[in-house]
């Protein structure tokens, strides 16, 4: 059976739209109109235990409710799911035991007690035999190197930092699911890469399911194999990550160095232009006329350099997102 | 491993708070003095001008002593985690408690006797001194009994108390900004529970109408007791009412939760 079985889930919000001025807020003491949003449209997908899979989507997609949701914080419209055979919003303890959710975003954290104090209480929350408790913690502060920092206040800690003692809170109980919800947001390279790399080794060590969502195409590539896209709501794609521009298959992007400027008609009437600075212009054509492409550019265009290239991973999402 | 070592915890972290925001607790207390002096003076001089030695049922020393012990009950029993509640309702503070297993409710109150644990050391050194200084200056009398029953109907109204604010925190989820909602609930809750004057004040029909409310089960009840205004089977009685109400609310405020938490919404990434 799978670990994460999603069916049809939606999630509908309602909010009022408010004009500027004094005279409409007056209005709207009295008179407010209801408006409807629907965050996620009928999502529906599926991950095997031990999978890591990449939940993209551009800001305001659904990324973010449909983890909510997910993890028990929010109740669905409609639709189904169960997280190790749990429905989420029922909040059963045992449910609760199994899954754990970091947030870049929002600190879980007691914000005014050492980080030590915090691992502590999640101890006492998930009744973790000391002895396991104090080897695993050890364990995952010397991963993360911040071993020496667990007995500083929390307020006190760098962003990076934080994001590596958040981990720590969330996987002290060893959950079967794993939510992370852009974990790298904000961080610099270092610490990205230390995460990425413990991400890496957690879910290999103890076959943990993740679902991840980053605006870093870099966390994602490294870290999963398969992807899920989601675009105002709905999933767009759901399918092997390399094989995401399966879609843009038969194109390719011709991309060229000028040595004089050329204007942008003048290029547009060699194919589809994607982008130009007039020195240089990234064109998409189809894979069987690139060669004849860049054989009349050469003899037509001031070219001093040139390469062909598929489609990279993150413009091919770019243009999915687009489309959806 | 027990679970309920989690909210041993909580107890802590309430205890330790307290200790942290110490300045705020005596600052408190000082706030609370000068309300005693303001009412003093004031029923100084309402027994001057009535002439009678008793008035509303209380003479002038029952009436200072109901003023100050009343006061200081205020304070003990005062909860301030209202605006915390609608924090962690408004900006997705309440997350960690929904995706772990602990009860928010239960982390609260945990958290709330741990603060109040703290500040009963200074409570009872507060309390000693206001009953000395009312027994040498107007010759008030508190006895055992009185005292026994007093300590069991205080923390049964400090029960009481926090499940009341807990109800009205519950609010938060339906409306959008509650701050100053609280305050003045705050101040009508205080005055029904006979935190500023004897109820009695009132007159018979507003009582009995306050008679079939939980507020005065929180201030004017356990004062009451102490100054042997109620005696025998009526502190059986007001003891056995408090549990009632303690029940009622509890339930009530779980309920709130339940159908509240179905429309949180979680903001705040």
């Amino acid at each position: 059976m799978s670990e994460i079985q999603v069916r049809l889930l939606s999630k509908q919000f309602s909010y009022y739209e408010k004009q500027t001025g004094l005279g409409n807020s007056v209005k709207n003491l009295f008179h407010r109109e209801k408006l409807y949003k629907d965050a996620v449209k009928e999502v529906s997908f599926e991950i095997q235990a031990g999978e890591m899979v990449g939940f993209i989507g551009s800001n305001g997609a659904g990324k973010t409710t449909t983890l909510k949701m997910l993890s028990g914080i929010l109740f669905p419209t409609s639709g189904e799911a169960r997280i190790c055979g749990f429905v989420p919003w029922q909040r059963k303890v045992e449910f609760k035991r199994n899954i754990s959710i970091v947030m870049g975003q929002k600190n879980q954290l007691w914000w005014d007690l050492p980080a030590s104090e915090s691992f502590y209480l999640n101890k006492c929350i998930y009744e973790i035999d000391t002895k396991a408790y104090s080897q695993f913690l050890e364990e995952l502060a010397e991963l993360l190197d911040v071993k020496h920092l667990l007995n500083i206040q929390v307020r006190r800690l760098s962003l990076g930092e934080r994001m590596k003692m958040e981990l720590i809170a969330a996987l002290i109980h060893k959950p079967r699911v794993l939510f992370l919800d852009e974990p790298t947001i904000g961080l610099d390279i270092m610490s990205q890469k230390k995460i990425r790399s413990f991400l890496k080794y957690y879910n290999e060590q103890y076959k943990s399911t993740i679902l991840l969502t980053s605006h870093y195409m870099k966390d994602i590539e490294d870290l999963c194999r398969r992807a899920v896209v989601i675009s105002k709501g709905a999933v767009v794609y759901d399918g092997e990550l390399a094989r995401i521009n399966d879609a843009f298959s038969g194109k390719k992007l011709v991309r060229l160095q000028l040595s004089r400027q050329v204007e942008l008609p003048v290029l547009e009437s060699f194919g589809e232009v994607l982008e130009t600075d007039g020195y240089s212009a990234t064109f998409e054509v189809c894979r069987q006329n690139a060669l004849q492409l860049t054989k009349s550019i050469q003899d037509k265009l001031p070219v001093e350099d040139f390469n062909i290239v598929d489609v990279p991973v993150e413009e091919g999402i770019a243009m999915l997102l687009q489309k959806g | 491993m027990r679970s309920s070592n989690k909210y041993l915890f909580s107890f802590q972290i309430g205890m330790q708070n307290a200790m942290e925001y110490r300045a705020n607790f005596f600052l408190s207390i000082l706030a609370a003095i000068v309300p005693i002096f303001i009412q003093t003076f004031l029923w100084i001089s309402v027994y001057k001008n009535s002439g009678n030695s008793v008035v509303f049922g209380y003479s002038f020393a029952q009436i200072i002593q109901y003023t100050v012990i009343a006061q200081l009950v205020s304070r003990f029993v005062r909860t301030d985690f209202e605006a915390e509640i609608n924090d962690d309702i408004k900006n997705g503070g309440l997350n960690k408690f929904i995706v772990r297993p602990i009860g928010y409710f239960s982390h609260k109150l945990c958290c709330f006797l741990g603060q109040k644990v703290v500040n009963l050391v200074v409570m009872i050194i507060l309390f000693i001194t206001s009953i000395l200084v009312l027994k040498f200056s107007l010759g008030v009398v508190i006895t055992g009994q009185a005292m026994a029953a007093f300590t069991i109907s205080l923390i049964l109204s400090l029960c009481l108390n926090f499940l009341i604010f807990f109800c009205v925190s519950t609010l938060c989820f339906w409306l959008n900004e509650i701050g100053f909602i609280f305050e003045a609930v705050r101040i009508i809750i205080i005055t029904l529970s006979g935190g500023i004057f004897p109820l009695s004040i009132f007159g018979s029909k507003v009582v009995s109408v306050l008679d079939l409310m939980p507020f005065k089960y929180t201030i004017n009840f356990p004062v009451d007791v102490l100054n042997s205004q109620i005696m025998g089977w009526g502190i059986a009685r007001g003891l056995c009412i408090q549990v009632g109400w303690i029940l009622c609310i509890a339930l009530l405020a779980n309920i709130f939760w339940l159908i509240g938490s179905k429309k949180y919404i979680a903001v705040g990434g």
